[in-house]
């Protein structure tokens, strides 16, 4: 009877109809791009299915340009981001975790940001940094030439950076500031009478509690900024030239822009690796934090 | 009173705190103003707030156009958040219910995989799995898409909440004759409501501002939603600014609003991801 009891019947068949779904809709296409990727793929062949068999696309990538600078704007534009949110969420969660009326106004208008959808955040801040932009106006004020932060190929890629972080800051600083009201207050007491001062106690102290969380915010803010989209299409579409294409963008150019479907099905089948080590990286950071 | 302590009034402090309020602000003034001004004023003086306001780029924008992909947006929102909603509450309660061990491990370990696929990249494929079902083009397709984009999402963040669902009680319940699906609509669903309610809201805005399946799956037609009428500004002659400003004025409106009723709910969502 108890036994009857502990089994619990339908567990697992509650997940069934969820997983039927994902099994069309995301693993046939996983399989999907596996097998594009080893084909002569252009439009016409993904209507009707049959194409020939091939590994130029993956033989061609390693000395395809597109590639090489993809792949070096992708670590560029992926590091800057997760350096500059963490780091930026941290002082802003150091700013907002008092409870005044200026901090709740400023923590709604920031997650108001997040929610925003980036197709118009991203509009907003082209407009903002386009040559006749706000942005040249207002450094005009202060003396600074008009810049080309969107249309010079040295500054796009650091532009749609400087947005993703904008986007990202929002939650950074919420995660950090739900983990810094978790800091024992004890603890930053007693090392506070003992004559730390307060870096001291931020470096010994804080700091050490904040690590575990630190790290899964770093792991999902690199997945976040390695799946940017919206905002790139909408700012820079990828340019001017490559300059500010990234990996899972190249992938989609390759094959949405110019029409070849294999080698952005490749391309997606490299990112995918990158995923999948991200994710095994996240699961076991997330359940040492779970398991405390 | 460690908090009052640290709480000194330093000028980093103030620094801080007034350089977020400009640059999360600026975006907002500027959406608002750049609406509203002459289309020459708004290259010419970019920056200044103070003008004369008329109503030229939101009549421009204000037509039959809008109103449609409005529909769509609304078709989009509302049926991804339906289709997430109704397959991520029972699999969320089915995984909580599950054994430990390498089964649970494997498929919570899938979800992660497949929550962290960029959006660019299943795109590829999934134009080939339209085609074979006949999808592509409708928007119906876009909703499944997203749909399966945002499930992982919504069965990794909604599994803590029935997992405090004491056994006790369904052990109890189901000692009282109660049938495994009562148990599920009348006790676990109405514990875990916060947490549906928030991914309901969540994916809602995440399928009313989609862009990439929509640019990529539909004709250039009467079925385009939203954002993609915002892109159909931005063409090789140049920007329309204005149009552009007052069609993200609209598109924000309904966020806006489902930002003023639900927005407590969406700051806790906002961190949901991380902490469990």
């Amino acid at each position: 009877m108890i036994r009857l009891a502990r089994r619990e019947p339908v567990a697992g068949a509650a997940t069934l109809p969820a997983l039927a779904f994902l099994a069309v809709f995301a693993l046939l296409p996983l399989y999907e791009m596996i097998s594009m990727a080893f084909g002569d793929v252009g439009f016409a062949e993904v209507i009707s299915g049959e194409w020939e068999h091939t590994t130029r696309n993956f033989r061609d990538l390693p000395d395809s340009r597109g590639f090489q600078d993809a792949l070096e704007n992708t670590l560029v534009f992926v590091a800057l981001v997760v350096v500059a949110s963490v780091s930026l969420g941290l002082a802003t969660a150091h700013v907002i975790r008092v409870d005044r009326l200026s901090r709740r106004a400023l923590q709604t208008m920031m997650v108001f940001a997040w929610a925003l959808p980036p197709i118009i955040s991203g509009s907003v801040w082209k407009f903002i940094l386009s040559g006749d932009g706000v942005a040249n106006a207002l450094l005009g004020f202060v003396g600074v030439d008009r810049q080309l932060w969107l249309a010079d190929p040295d500054k796009s890629l650091y532009a749609v950076a400087f947005v993703t972080v904008w986007q990202a800051i929002p939650f950074a600083a919420l995660v950090l500031k739900a983990a810094l009201l978790d800091v024992p207050p004890e603890q930053i007491e007693a090392a506070a009478v003992d004559g730390a001062t307060r870096r001291h106690v931020f470096v010994h102290v804080t700091l050490p509690y904040l690590r575990p969380v630190l790290v899964v915010l770093a792991v999902l803010i690199t997945v976040y900024a390695f799946r940017s989209f919206d905002l790139l299409f909408v700012m820079t579409q990828g340019g001017p030239g490559t300059s500010s294409t990234t990996l899972p963008f190249l992938a989609w150019r390759r094959a949405f822009e110019f029409g070849h479907f294999g080698e952005g099905a490749a391309l997606a089948c490299v990112s995918s690796l990158f995923v999948v080590v991200a994710a095994a990286y996240y699961s076991r950071v997330s359940r040492r934090l779970e398991e405390g | 009173m460690a908090i009052v302590g640290s709480e000194r009034r330093s000028l980093g402090r103030y620094l801080v705190l007034g350089v977020l309020f400009f640059f999360y602000g600026i975006p907002i003034v500027y959406l608002v103003v750049t609406s509203l001004k002459a289309a020459p004023e708004i290259t010419v003086s970019p920056a200044s707030v103070v003008f004369s306001p008329l109503l030229d780029s939101i009549r421009a924008v204000w037509n039959d156009d809008l109103w449609t992909a409005a529909k769509n947006s609304a078709y989009i929102a509302f049926g991804t958040a339906i289709v997430v909603v109704g397959l991520a509450t029972p699999a969320a309660y089915g995984a909580a219910r599950m054994r430990r061990g390498r089964i649970l491990s494997f498929l919570l370990f899938s979800l992660i995989v497949l929550q962290m696929v960029p959006q660019a990249n299943s795109v590829i494929p999934l134009l080939r799995v339209l085609v074979r079902l006949d999808l592509l083009g409708s928007r119906l397709g876009i909703v499944f898409a997203l749909s399966a984009l945002l499930l992982p999402f919504a069965i990794i963040i909604l599994r803590p909440f029935f997992a405090s669902l004491p056994r006790e009680v369904t052990e109890a319940a189901r000692l009282d004759g109660a049938s495994e699906l009562a148990i599920f609509c009348r006790i676990a669903v109405p514990l875990a409501r916060n947490g549906i309610a928030t991914i309901a809201v969540l994916v809602w805005i995440l399928g009313w501002g989609e862009f990439l399946y929509s640019v990529s799956f539909l004709p250039k037609t009467d079925l385009l939603p939203m954002s993609a009428l915002m892109s159909q500004q931005v063409s090789s002659e140049g920007v329309r600014w204005g149009p552009l400003m007052a069609l993200a004025m609209f598109t924000a409106v309904p966020i806006v609003a489902v930002f003023i009723a639900t927005q407590r709910l969406l700051a806790e969502g906002l961190t949901l991801g991380a902490a469990k």
